[in-house]
C-alpha cells in the first residue's frame, strides 16, 4: 500500500540476543507458531485467531527460557519488533478496508454485483476466473492485497458462491489477485521496499517484472476455468440461489463510484489512508441520497432502554433504543473495523517473533550457510534468492516484513554475481507477494478469512459451512505458486535475467 | 531494448562474453591480497581486475576488458581512468 515511509525502517543485521543451544534457537518462536498454526487449524480443524494469538504469546515466553544472562534484551526485542511500521502499516489498511467494504456490503453492493452478473450471463463456471481478474485490477490499482482481500470477499465472494460457484476457488481467486497487484501495483509497499533495497527505480522494476506477472497471471486464469469446470457441482441449494437472483439490485452498482474514488485517488499517489477515506465518504452519501441503507447501518448507538440516556437521547438519529443485553456501538463502521481487532494483536506477535529470529542470529546464520556453500554458480545463487526469500516470508507470515529481513541478504548474494537491480528487486517482491497469500498462518489469508466469518452474521442465507477454513484454500491459489514456479523456472533458465552489464538499475546509477 | 513491458523476453547465458576495450560498470566481486588483483564475476564468468583495492568489494566500479577468452569464460581487466 502507499506506505513508502516503512522503507525506512532499516534491516536488522545486528545480532544482540544470545540463545542457550546457539543461534538456531532464536527461531523457536516462530517455528512453535508455525507447528501450533497446522495442528490448531490444520489438524483441529479450528480456525479461532484467538487460538493463534495463544501460540505466539506461549512461543514468546518458551523462546525466553533459553536466552543467556538478562532477559530485558529479549524483552527489549519484542517491542522492537511490535514498533515496526511494517506491522502497523497492515493494521491500518485492515481497519479502512474494512469499514469500506462493511459501508458497500450495507448499501447493496453485493446485490448490483449479483444484478451484473445475471445480467451479464456469469455463472459458476466463469465467476471464479472473473474475481481473479477483477481483484488483480483492484489491488494493481490501489496497492493493498490486504484490502483488496477484504473487499473482495466482503463483495464478490458472496454473489459468486450465491450463484453457485465454488467457495473455496472463490477465496483462491481473490488472494490470486490480491498477490498479483502486491507483486506489481508500483502504490504497493512491497513493490517499494523491493525497488529501494535492491537500488532500482519503481518504474523500472514495474516494467520489468510484468513479463513473470503477466505469465503467472494467463496460466492462472486458464487454471480457474479449468477448476470450475471440474467443481461443477454447486454447494448452494437452488432455493437460496433463487432468493438471491431474486434480491439482485442494480442500484447497489452505484458503488462502483465509490470504489472507483479509491482507485483514481490511488493511483493519483494519495496515501491509502486518504484513497479509502474519500471512498468511504462517497459510501456514506451514495448509501444515504439513494437511499440504498440507512445511516443506522453504518453508525448506531444501541441504547439500553429503561435509563436516563434512553429517555434522553432515544429518538435521536444514529440512537436506538434496545434491550440492555443488546445495549453498544454497531452499523457498518464499527463491525468493519473491529472484526480486525483480533489479527491485529497476531500480527503484532508474529512481528515481535520474527525480530527475536533475527536478533538472534538464525536467520543470519542460514544465509551465510546458503551463501558459502550452496550458491556456487548463478544459476544456483538465484535458486538460492527464490527460495530463501519464499520461505522466509512462510515464516514471517507479513510480506512487507518477510521483505526487509531478507532485503539485504539477496543485494549480497545478487551482487556477488552482478546481478542487476531490476532482477533482484523482482525475486525479492515476486516471492514475498506470493508466500504472504497461500500459507493458513499467512497474513492474507487470515484477513480473508476474518472477513468471511463475518458474513455468516451479514446474510441469512450464507452459513457457516460456506467458510472456507484458512487450511483449505493454500492449493487454490493459483497466481501464487504459478509466480513462484516462474520464477525457479527463471532462475534456472535465465530467462529475464539481466547482469549489471546489461544495464544498471537507475538508483544504483545515481550513486 | 530494455525498456517497456516486453523488454527481455529472453533466457540470458550463465557466461557472458565480453570484448577487449570493452568499457563496463561492475560490481567487485572479490579480492585477492596476495597478487593484488580484483576480481569481478559478471554470472559465471570471471574478470581478474587490476588497479582496484580491497576496499571497493561490493562496490560499482568502471573497468576496461583487455584480454577476453570465450571458451574458458574468463578475461583479464584494468580499472578505467
Amino acid at each position: 500500500m502507499n506506505q513508502p515511509e516503512s522503507t525506512e525502517q532499516a534491516p536488522a543485521t545486528r545480532t544482540t540476543i544470545e540463545f542457550r543451544g546457539g543461534k538456531a534457537l532464536s527461531a523457536l518462536p516462530i517455528l512453535f507458531f508455525i507447528v501450533w498454526a497446522i495442528f490448531q487449524s490444520g489438524l483441529l480443524g479450528i480456525s479461532a485467531t484467538g487460538g493463534l494469538i495463544v501460540g505466539m504469546l506461549v512461543g514468546l515466553i518458551l523462546g525466553m527460557l533459553f536466552v543467556k544472562g538478562d532477559w530485558k534484551g529479549y524483552a527489549d526485542t519484542v517491542f522492537e519488533g511490535m514498533a515496526q511500521p511494517v506491522a502497523v502499516t497492515a493494521i491500518v489498511a485492515w481497519l479502512w478496508a474494512g469499514m469500506f467494504a462493511g459501508t458497500l456490503q450495507v448499501g447493496a453492493f453485493v446485490d448490483g454485483l449479483g444484478w451484473l452478473a445475471v445480467a451479464a450471463g456469469i455463472g459458476p463456471l466463469l465467476f471464479p476466473a472473473i474475481t481473479f481478474l477483477l481483484a488483480a485490477l483492484l489491488a494493481t490499482g490501489i496497492g493493498t492485497g490486504y484490502g483488496t482481500v477484504i473487499a473482495f470477499v466482503a463483495l464478490f465472494f458472496p454473489a459468486g458462491v450465491a450463484l453457485g460457484a465454488d467457495p473455496i476457488l472463490m477465496f483462491g481467486a481473490i488472494l490470486s489477485g490480491a498477490v498479483f497487484g502486491d507483486n506489481l501495483a508500483p502504490v504497493s509497499d512491497t513493490t517499494i521496499v523491493s525497488a529501494v533495497t535492491q537500488d532500482s527505480d519503481v518504474g523500472g522494476v514495474v516494467a520489468s517484472r510484468f513479463k513473470y506477472a503477466i505469465i503467472a497471471a494467463v496460466l492462472s486464469l486458464i487454471a480457474y476455468l479449468v477448476a470450475s469446470a471440474m467443481f461443477s457441482g454447486s454447494t448452494i441449494a437452488p432455493e437460496v440461489a433463487e432468493a438471491f437472483r431474486e434480491r439482485t439490485n442494480p442500484a447497489g452498482l452505484l458503488h462502483l463510484v465509490s470504489m472507483g474514488v479509491v482507485i483514481f485517488t490511488a493511483i493519483a499517489g494519495r496515501h491509502i489512508i486518504e484513497a479509502i477515506s474519500w471512498g468511504l465518504i462517497a459510501a456514506i452519501l451514495i448509501n444515504l441520497i439513494f437511499g440504498l441503507a440507512p445511516g443506522t447501518d453504518m453508525l448506531v448507538f444501541n441504547v439500553a432502554e429503561g435509563g436516563w440516556a434512553a429517555e434522553t437521547f432515544g429518538g435521536w438519529p444514529l440512537v436506538e433504543v434496545v434491550a440492555a443485553g443488546n445495549a453498544g456501538v454497531g452499523g457498518s463502521l464499527h463491525d468493519g473495523a473491529l472484526g480486525f481487532a483480533e489479527l491485529a494483536v497476531l500480527i503484532l506477535l508474529v512481528i515481535a517473533g520474527a525480530q527475536i529470529m533475527m536478533r538472534g542470529g538464525a536467520f543470519h546464520a542460514l544465509e551465510d550457510w546458503l551463501l558459502r556453500t550452496v550458491a556456487k554458480t548463478v544459476r544456483s545463487a538465484e535458486v538460492v534468492m527464490v527460495t530463501v526469500t519464499a520461505s522466509i516470508n512462510a515464516a514471517i507470515t507479513i510480506n512487507t516484513a518477510a521483505q526487509i529481513a531478507v532485503a539485504p541478504y539477496i543485494a549480497t548474494i545478487g551482487k556477488r554475481f552482478n546481478i542487476n537491480g531490476y532482477r533482484r528487486a523482482n525475486i525479492l517482491d515476486a516471492n514475498t507477494s506470493a508466500l504472504g497469500y497461500i500459507f493458513p498462518w499467512a497474513g492474507g489469508v487470515l484477513v480473508g478469512y476474518t472477513q468471511m466469518v463475518a458474513l455468516v452474521e451479514q446474510y441469512d442465507w450464507f452459513t457457516s459451512d460456506m467458510v472456507v477454513a484458512p487450511i483449505q484454500a493454500w492449493p487454490w491459489v493459483f497466481h501464487g505458486w504459478l509466480l513462484v514456479i516462474v520464477f525457479l523456472v527463471s532462475a534456472w533458465t535465465g530467462f529475464g535475467r539481466e547482469y549489471t552489464t546489461d544495464r544498471l538499475s537507475n538508483r544504483s546509477n545515481e550513486s | 531494448m530494455s525498456k517497456g513491458l516486453f523488454a527481455n523476453w529472453r533466457f540470458r547465458t550463465a557466461y557472458p562474453s565480453f570484448e577487449p576495450g570493452q568499457e563496463l560498470e561492475v560490481y567487485l566481486t572479490g579480492f585477492d591480497e596476495a597478487s593484488g588483483k580484483g576480481e569481478a564475476r559478471i554470472g559465471d564468468t570471471i574478470l581478474e581486475v587490476e588497479g582496484v583495492g580491497g576496499g571497493q568489494v561490493d562496490s560499482l566500479v568502471v573497468i576496461r576488458v583487455e584480454s577476453f577468452d570465450k571458451p574458458s569464460h574468463r578475461g583479464a581487466a584494468r580499472a578505467a581512468d
